[in-house]
C-alpha cells in the first residue's frame, strides 16, 4: 500500500502562505493607520496651536499702551534724580553764598576788591588798599571767619599807577582739611 | 521521534524569529519613508507654529507687564503731583536741556544781570553727562545773592560751580547734572 503525502503537503502549504499573507495584511493596515494616528497627531495640534496664537493675537491688540514713548517713566525719573540731587546742590549753592556773605561782611572800608574767583575749594580775591595794616587786618577778619581752612596773603605789592596804595592777592582754600580727611 | 519533535520546535521558533526580524525591519522602513514622505512637512509646520506661538506668548507677557508699569508710573507721577505740585509742573513743562537752560537765564536776567556771552558744553562723567553753562554777565555784586537764593528754590538742580568777578563782570559757570538723564 502506498500513501501519497504531496496534496496534504500542498494543502498545508497553502494555509501557511495564507496565514502568513493574512498576517502582513494586518501589519499593514496596523502601519496605515499608525501613520494616520501620528498624522492626526500633528494636525490636531497644530490646530490648537494655531488656534492659541489667533487668541494671544487679539489679546496683544487688546492691550492700549498709554505711553509707548515711555514719556511718563522718564518725568518720573527726572522728577526722583532732581529731587535727590536738589540737597546737595542747594549744600554747594550755599557754600559759595557764605563765602561771598563773609567777604562782604568783613571787607574794610579801605579796600577795594577787583577781582574775585570762587568755587567749592577755593577762593581767590585780588584787590587794593591803602594801608598795609587793613590788608593783613582783613586777612585776620576772613580767617576768623573760618571761610577756608587755610587763609593766605599769596602776593603783596606797590600799584605801578598809584604808589601811595599796595595790590593783594589772597588765597583762601580747604587743602588743609583735606590733609587732615 | 523525541529528536524529530525537538527539531521542530527549533524550527518552528526560528521561523518566528525570522518573521518578527522581518517585520520590524519593515515596520522601520515604512516609518521612515512614511517620515519623509508624510511627516516631515506637517512637523516642519508644526514647529514653526510653536516658535510663533512662543513668539506671541513673550510679546503678550512683555505688553502685559508694561501695562502694569504704566500704570504704577502714572500713579507715582499722580502722587507727585499732589504732594509736590510747583515742583511737577516745572519739571514736567520741560522735556529737554536748552529749555532748562533757557529757564535758568531768565532766572539770572531776573536778577538784574545782563547775559553777553554765553557757552554750553556737554562733559560724560561717570557715564552720566553733565551740562555746563558759563555766562559772562554784568551785574552789581549784592544781586548774586538774591540769584543763588532763588536758584535753591528753583526745582531744577543748578549748581553755581564757579564764579568769578572782574570788576563789573560776572563769570558764572552752572552744572546740571545727568542732564540728559
Amino acid at each position: 500500500m502506498s500513501i501519497n503525502l504531496l496534496p496534504w503537503r500542498q494543502q498545508k502549504y497553502k494555509q501557511k502562505h495564507q496565514k502568513l499573507i493574512c498576517r502582513i495584511a494586518i501589519y499593514t493596515v496596523f502601519l496605515i493607520f499608525l501613520s494616520l494616528l501620528i498624522k492626526l497627531f500633528f494636525y490636531i495640534a497644530l490646530q490648537q496651536t494655531h488656534s492659541k496664537i489667533v487668541l494671544l493675537k487679539s489679546q496683544i491688540r487688546a492691550i492700549h499702551l498709554q505711553d509707548p514713548q515711555h514719556a511718563n517713566k522718564l518725568l518720573l525719573t527726572k522728577l526722583i534724580y532732581f529731587h535727590a540731587q536738589k540737597e546737595s546742590v542747594d549744600q554747594q549753592n550755599n557754600v559759595i553764598q557764605n563765602g561771598l556773605f563773609h567777604i562782604a561782611n568783613v571787607i574794610p572800608n579801605s579796600i577795594i576788591l577787583d577781582q574775585l574767583s570762587i568755587n567749592s575749594k577755593k577762593i581767590v580775591l585780588t584787590g587794593k588798599g591803602d594801608q598795609l595794616a587793613d590788608i593783613h587786618h582783613f586777612v585776620d577778619a576772613l580767617q576768623t571767619e573760618k571761610i577756608g581752612k587755610t587763609v593766605q596773603l599769596t602776593d603783596i605789592q606797590t600799584d605801578e599807577k598809584n604808589h601811595s596804595s599796595m595790590r593783594f592777592t589772597i588765597d583762601i582754600s580747604d587743602e588743609a582739611q583735606q590733609h587732615e580727611k | 521521534m523525541r529528536n524529530s519533535l525537538l527539531q521542530k520546535i527549533y524550527n518552528r521558533n526560528s521561523m518566528l524569529l525570522i518573521e518578527l526580524t522581518l517585520i520590524l525591519f519593515l515596520f522601520t522602513a515604512f516609518l521612515m519613508m512614511d517620515y519623509f514622505v508624510c511627516w516631515q512637512p506637517t512637523l516642519n509646520q508644526f514647529l514653526r507654529e510653536n516658535h510663533a506661538l512662543l513668539q506671541k506668548q513673550t510679546e503678550f507677557l512683555k505688553k502685559q507687564s508694561q501695562l502694569i508699569q504704566e500704570k504704577k508710573t502714572l500713579s507715582a507721577l499722580q502722587q507727585w503731583k499732589n504732594t509736590n505740585t510747583d515742583f511737577y509742573a516745572v519739571v514736567s513743562s520741560v522735556s529737554n536741556v536748552n529749555q532748562q537752560l533757557s529757564l535758568l537765564t531768565k532766572l539770572i536776567q531776573n536778577a538784574h544781570f545782563t547775559i553777553l556771552q554765553m557757552t554750553k558744553i556737554n562733559m560724560v562723567k561717570h557715564s552720566q553727562t553733565n551740562c555746563t553753562l558759563t555766562l559772562t554777565t554784568t551785574g552789581q555784586f549784592i544781586n548774586l545773592f538774591s540769584l543763588i537764593t532763588t536758584l535753591n528754590h528753583f526745582a531744577i538742580p543748578f549748581t553755581l560751580s564757579e564764579l568769578s568777578i572782574d570788576h563789573h563782570q560776572f563769570k558764572m559757570a552752572y552744572v546740571l547734572r545727568g542732564c540728559h538723564a
